[in-house]
This record gives C-alpha cells, sequence and structure tokens, in this order.
C-alpha cells in the first residue's frame, strides 16, 4: 500500500461539488501551515515551549482534515511528551521537511468543477 | 435573534478550521456567520448581540474558560459551544459545570455534531421564549380585573382580603361553595405576588387515593415502593418557591394531615424512601367548601393542622349574595365566549336579565357561565332573551319541578322549598311568593306543609 504524504479524501467529503471552496481550502493551508511553521521555528529561537505547543495544537484539525498523518504524529509528540532540547529541534526540522514536501505538492493540485 | 436570521460568532484563531466552520455552518442561509481570531476581538463585537458563539479553548490571548466568563459577565443567556482539539474530560466536565451549552471535540464528525448542536439549543431557545410568555400571559390573565369579577359589596371585601395575602407570605385558606372561584382566587394571589415567576401548582385532595398522597405530595425515590420504578418529584418541591395549592383539604385523612402538619413545621421535606431534606419556601393557599372548623369539633381534622393552614381566611360569597354582579359576570362571559368564537357580541335583554336575576345559582359563577354559554348558542346572535336562557342545574332542591305532579302537589313542594330556604319565616316566603301568609299558616293547619 502506498505510503502516500496527504489524503484529501476528507476534504473532498466536506464539500462535495465545491471545487473552488476546495482549492481554496487548499491555498489556505499552505498559507496558514507556512507562517505557523515560521512561527514555530521562531517560538523555538526563544526557546518558548507552551507557545510551540500552541501553534503545532493549531495546525492538528488541518493536519487531520488533509490526511497528513506523519506531521500529525510529531505534533502530538510536541503535545505530549517531555521533549529534550534535541529531540525537541529534530521533531520542528522533521516537520518543517514535511510541510515542505506536502505544500510543494499540494500546489499542483487544482479540484476541477464538476 | 435578529429578523434578518440567526448571528453566530466563531472565536477561533486557526483560519483554517475556522472556515470549515463558516462554510459549514453557512450552509444554512438563516446562519450569519462571523469570525473572530481573538478573544479581546470578540468581546468588543459582544455589543452586536450574537444569538450563538462557538469557542476554542487555546487562544492566543486569553484562555477559553476565562473568555467565557467574560461573555457570561456581558451577558447570562448567550449560548455558547465549545469547539476543541483538547480531549480533557475534566475540563469538559467543569466547562459544563461552568454553564457551557455543549463540549464538542474537533474532529470529522465536529461540523455534524456543531449542526445538531445549535438546531437543539436555538429549540430550547424558542420553548425558554414560549415559556415565558406563557408566563407573562398568564400573569396578565390573572390579574384582578380580568378574573375577578364583579363590584358587589361582598367582592369588594374579598379584593381587600386578597391584596393583603398578595403583599405578604402569609397562608391562605378560602372557603365558599362549589363553583365560587377558589383556585382562580388563588391564581389571581399566586401571579400577583412577588411569586409569580415561580411555579403555582394546584392539587386537588379529593382526586387522588388516600395512599398515593404522600408520595404525590412529598415526591419518591426509585424503589421506594413497589411500582417506584423511577425518582418522582412532590408538588412541595415542584411549588419551590412560588404557591402550593391544597383544594379541598378537608378530604385529607388523618395519617396524611400529620404528615402534611409535619412538612409545615419543619419547613423542608423527605422523598418517600429517601435520606435528603429539601429545605422549603412555599406558600400555602388552602381551599374547601366544607367547614373546617366544624370538622376540627368532630374530631375530623386535626386542630393544629387547622390553626397551621388557615392563615389568611378568604370567605367567598355565592353569587346569590352578590346582586347586580349577575349581569356583570353574564357580560364578561358573552364578550369571552363571542371572541373566542369569532361571533359578534349579543346584548342581554330585558327580560333575560331578569330571568338571570331571579335564579339562586347553586352552582355560581361556574353554573352562570354554562348558562350563558349555552344562552349564546340558542340566541338570534344578536340579543339574548329569556327563551335562551335554560337552567339545567341537577341540585336535587330543584328536582321536584321535573317531576309529573298535580298543581296542588307542586304548591306545596314550592312553598315548602321557600320556607327552607327562609329559615321558616312565613312572612318573607309569603312576600317572595306574593301570596298570603294566611294561606301559609292554613296549609300548616292542615298538615300539608
Amino acid at each position: 500500500m502506498e505510503n502516500k504524504l496527504y489524503d484529501l479524501e476528507k476534504l473532498d467529503e466536506m464539500s462535495p461539488g465545491n471545487a473552488k471552496f476546495k482549492n481554496d481550502m487548499l491555498q489556505l493551508f499552505i498559507t496558514v501551515s507556512t507562517s505557523t511553521m515560521e512561527e514555530i521555528k521562531a517560538a523555538h529561537d526563544k526557546m518558548n515551549l507552551e507557545e510551540i505547543k500552541r501553534l503545532a495544537h493549531r495546525l492538528k484539525p488541518s493536519l487531520n482534515s488533509l490526511g497528513i498523518t506523519s506531521m500529525l504524529d510529531e505534533v502530538k509528540r510536541i503535545e505530549k511528551e517531555e521533549l529534550s532540547e534535541k529531540a525537541l529541534k529534530a521533531v520542528i526540522m522533521r516537520m518543517e521537511i514535511i510541510l515542505e514536501i506536502v505544500n510543494r505538492e499540494l500546489r499542483e493540485v487544482k479540484f476541477e468543477q464538476e | 435573534m435578529t429578523d434578518s436570521g440567526f448571528q453566530i460568532f466563531i472565536v477561533e484563531d486557526d483560519p483554517w478550521y475556522g472556515k470549515i466552520i463558516e462554510y459549514h455552518l453557512g450552509l444554512n442561509p438563516d446562519y450569519h456567520v462571523r469570525r473572530f481570531e481573538t478573544g479581546k476581538d470578540l468581546l468588543s463585537h459582544l455589543h452586536l448581540k450574537p444569538d450563538l458563539i462557538t469557542l476554542d479553548l487555546k487562544l492566543p490571548d486569553m484562555k477559553g474558560d476565562e473568555l467565557f466568563l467574560k461573555i457570561r459577565e456581558y451577558d447570562a443567556d448567550i449560548p455558547v459551544v465549545v469547539v476543541s482539539s483538547q480531549e480533557d474530560i475534566a475540563l469538559a466536565v467543569k466547562l459544563l459545570k461552568m454553564g457551557i451549552n455543549d463540549y464538542l471535540l474537533k474532529d470529522d464528525a465536529t461540523k455534524d455534531l456543531l449542526w445538531n448542536s445549535i438546531i437543539r439549543i436555538r429549540e430550547n431557545q424558542k420553548l425558554k421564549k414560549e415559556v415565558e410568555s406563557l408566563k407573562e400571559e398568564l400573569g396578565k390573565k390573572f390579574t384582578f380585573q380580568n378574573t375577578i369579577i364583579g363590584n358587589s359589596q361582598a367582592l369588594q371585601k374579598v379584593f381587600g382580603l386578597i391584596e393583603k395575602a398578595i403583599t405578604t407570605n402569609i397562608n391562605v385558606s378560602i372557603t365558599g361553595e362549589t363553583g365560587t372561584g377558589k383556585e382562580v382566587v388563588a391564581k389571581a394571589i399566586h401571579y400577583n405576588s412577588k411569586r409569580k415567576n415561580k411555579n403555582f401548582v394546584a392539587v386537588n385532595m379529593a382526586a387522588i387515593p388516600n395512599e398515593l398522597i404522600e408520595s404525590e405530595l412529598f415526591g419518591h425515590e426509585k424503589g421506594a415502593f413497589t411500582g417506584a420504578v423511577a425518582r418522582k418529584t412532590g408538588k412541595f418541591e415542584a411549588a419551590n418557591g412560588g404557591t402550593l395549592f391544597l383544594d379541598e383539604i378537608a378530604e385529607l385523612d388523618p395519617n396524611n394531615q400529620s404528615k402534611l402538619l409535619r412538612v409545615l413545621q419543619e419547613r423542608e421535606v423527605t422523598r418517600v424512601g429517601g435520606h435528603d431534606k429539601i429545605k422549603l419556601d412555599v406558600r400555602l393557599v388552602v381551599a374547601t367548601h366544607q367547614n373546617l372548623a366544624e370538622k376540627v369539633k368532630k374530631n375530623e381534622f386535626r386542630e393544629d393542622l387547622f390553626y397551621r393552614i388557615m392563615g389568611l381566611p378568604i370567605d367567598l360569597p355565592p353569587l346569590r349574595e352578590r346582586g347586580n354582579d349577575v349581569l356583570i359576570l353574564a357580560k364578561h362571559f358573552i364578550e369571552g365566549f363571542t371572541q373566542d368564537n369569532g361571533m359578534p357580541n349579543i346584548s342581554l335583554s330585558k327580560s333575560a336579565k331578569e330571568k338571570l336575576m331571579r335564579y339562586q345559582y347553586p352552582g355560581n359563577v361556574r353554573e352562570l357561565r354554562a348558562i350563558i354559554e349555552l344562552a349564546i348558542v340558542m340566541s338570534n346572535g344578536k340579543e339574548m332573551v329569556a327563551d335562551d336562557i335554560i337552567f339545567n342545574n341537577i341540585n336535587k332542591e330543584d328536582v321536584f319541578m321535573l317531576e309529573h305532579k298535580t298543581l296542588k302537589e307542586h304548591t306545596r313542594d314550592i312553598i315548602k322549598y321557600y320556607l327552607k330556604r327562609n329559615e321558616n319565616d312565613v312572612m318573607t316566603t309569603a312576600q317572595q311568593l306574593d301570596i298570603g301568609k294566611s294561606t301559609i299558616y292554613k296549609m300548616m293547619k292542615e298538615g300539608e306543609l
């Protein structure tokens, strides 16, 4: 079975037939997740763990809806585990890489009006 | 709710999720959805009076519970639904106890759950508004002007006593013949008193079997006795803060009299089979058509309970002692009935007035109402005449009029009836029947009476 980085089935089910809404939502995810990732990195620079947790938590619904499970797992680790400084840095780096790949692919996705 | 629809404010700092909720709720054209990213932003827009707020718990500027309290401070009635990713049962319970209307987890089912939650909340709001407006209507309905109609001196005395009952918390005992309006007076006292926003609970003691009275009045716990399949709230508890009206109190058996006395003395009640004592703040109004003092004398009613419940006694005069009130009430009933049935108002002819004034009304106001309603139906729709008025009372004193007898026998029965009513006063009876008193004395002498 192919290990997909994302799954758009839930987004599709959310609004069957409304391609504009789905394309808008993908665009919104790319914008919001990119800026949130930047905010997480800035908070990490200041070692503001509470803020990192809050921002990571904010990403959860969209990661869940777009089936980006690998990144969702990393967010859950930030929320629930007492990570060492080194582990936290590694988790954030992984999130950044996953997001970069996912967003690159999502930019190519275009829902067509049925 | 505004005239233009149902205004929903979403507080959500995640633009992606906010947009999803906004889109989904926006599918209902009646919903006007607006999103805020911070608590402060929401608070500065509360003056727009949203009909419902959905709240995320993790906001950049304040915690969700803190924001919820600020919303409540501003308006205690706006429904608030928390939509959060936090799977924290303790937090959800805490927030529900604080008064949020619902707690939903952000997952795939949220949008549908939120949709249903809003429908439920709107239904509850609608019911709440209906209850409020019904209470208001009830309050209006039971103002003196609308319920206790008449100008007679006997009634003025009653008004004075009701005024006294309204301004205090004193128990009230209402006596009067059947149909004089004992429950109407009890309701007028309740709906014009400070207790009007709490319940008025009426119980007819004569209608409940003795063995059920305790459970009916004081409630019971599940399993208290065979058949007690669920906890039942008693009438005292239901009337807490309001008024409990115990009609036909004289029918209470001695065993239940003792139990009632104890509750009234202690001002608390324990459900049958339970242990918890429930504090009571209940205005008690009792009523009877019997002479309670006589029952006390005959040891049929506890003296201590009699004094405990008597409070302010209000004796309602029978209609036959209220003179012109008969006509005032008749006009009131005509107006009410014609309005309710979309008919034009009907006037009372001279003959109808005279016929109404001559009758004794053993069933009092209740009977007059029934007579008038029937007469309206029988009338030509413009004016009520004497023939439209049919007295159909079932009082045994009048039954003899329906029996087949000779004129002599009827004459004898009529004179006997009037003599009895006038306590054997021959002079008054002769005047009322427009006959010579010698006729009565002669019949007495001949053993006919």
